[in-house]
């Protein structure tokens, strides 16, 4: 521990101590280890917070590939090349029912974690089945929708707009499918593996998944669908 | 560490079959493509084993090692030859 000359090593007991919230690391003095900190002034971080941390940079990835569709329908939304505009599309009654099932998963993903917290099998896998059957009515409203527009010949290839509008509302959707797809493993490493460290870290991983993507439909519910209705 | 494995490139291939289908409307290479891609990320997601340790004194032996060969090699050079 000698090795480091001691300006910097000053320096960096003094960012830890000036760190509100002491992530991944422990009182210079503390004997004992700490569930969450490190394993010592300048060691490594818990696992359970490096795991975190990097989900969170793929999340952002994902909410970069999220903007440029956002902007690509900015810019398209009025090149509707003589086809039908937003203002064709939009069914209230129905995204109001979509966004009534996913804001509701987010809740009841959120409770999964609240029962994993207190490792309780029976709730977890309660809430999780919830949350899932929620997101299957949310794609499978989503879904009726594509086939009702495609039944009114508003199909992608109609116009830059619908391009824009399928790809974008279809691109969270997607996102959606996978991520029921994701909590069916996880209910069954649940069920066959319990609550291993790793397995808690990744429903973790899953519930940062579950409400980004709520984040990201509030913003389409917005952008796409409310100020559509409103011209 | 995070083990090693092969799945990444695994589900590169199977998504890009996936994806040459639907641009082309295969609708069974689709479904091929979408399985597999699948089957990887399920037997991946199982895994047991998900990182190995490496102690201090393998990673202090490794550098040790590593030091004296560029120790002996800079013994070699001649002085004149020799960087900072």
């Amino acid at each position: 521990m000698t090795d480091f000359p001691l300006p910097a090593a000053a320096e960096t007991v003094r960012r830890v101590r000036e760190d509100p919230n002491r992530l991944g690391h422990r009182d210079p003095h503390a004997r004992e280890e700490i569930e969450g900190a490190g394993h010592g002034t300048t060691g490594p971080a818990h696992r359970r917070i490096i795991v975190g941390y990097g989900f969170w940079i793929f999340l952002l990835s994902d909410i970069v590939m999220f903007s440029c569709f956002f902007a690509a329908f900015a810019v398209q939304r009025s090149a509707t090349a003589g086809g039908p505009g937003i203002g064709e599309l939009v069914d209230m009654h129905r995204v109001g029912w979509e966004t009534g099932a996913l804001l509701l998963s987010s809740y009841t993903c959120g409770l999964s974690f609240a029962a994993t917290n207190v490792r309780s099998k029976l709730w977890t896998q309660v809430f999780l089945l919830v949350t899932g059957l929620l997101g299957l009515i949310f794609v499978g409203l989503e879904l009726f929708e594509f086939i009702d527009l495609a039944g009114r010949g508003i199909v992608p290839q109609r116009s830059g707009f619908l391009t824009s509008f399928f790809g974008l509302v279809g691109l969270h959707g997607l996102h959606v499918t996978l991520a029921g797809m994701w909590l069916l493993t996880m209910m069954a490493q649940v069920q066959v593996k319990g609550f291993r460290p790793e397995i808690v870290h990744r429903l973790i991983c899953f519930n940062l998944f579950w409400h980004a993507l709520d984040i990201v439909w509030i913003g389409i519910f917005t952008i796409v669908y409310l100020m559509g209705a409103t011209g | 560490m995070p083990v090693h494995s092969p799945v990444g490139f695994y589900t590169a291939v199977f998504a890009t079959v996936f994806g040459f289908a639907l641009i082309w409307q295969i609708w069974w290479l689709a479904a091929v493509g979408f399985v597999g891609a699948l089957a990887g990320f399920v037997v991946f997601a199982w895994r047991d084993v998900h990182e190995f340790h490496v102690p201090a004194e393998v990673v202090a032996e490794v550098d040790r090692a590593r030091r004296a060969a560029r120790q002996a090699l800079l013994d070699r050079m001649p002085d004149e030859g020799a960087p900072a």
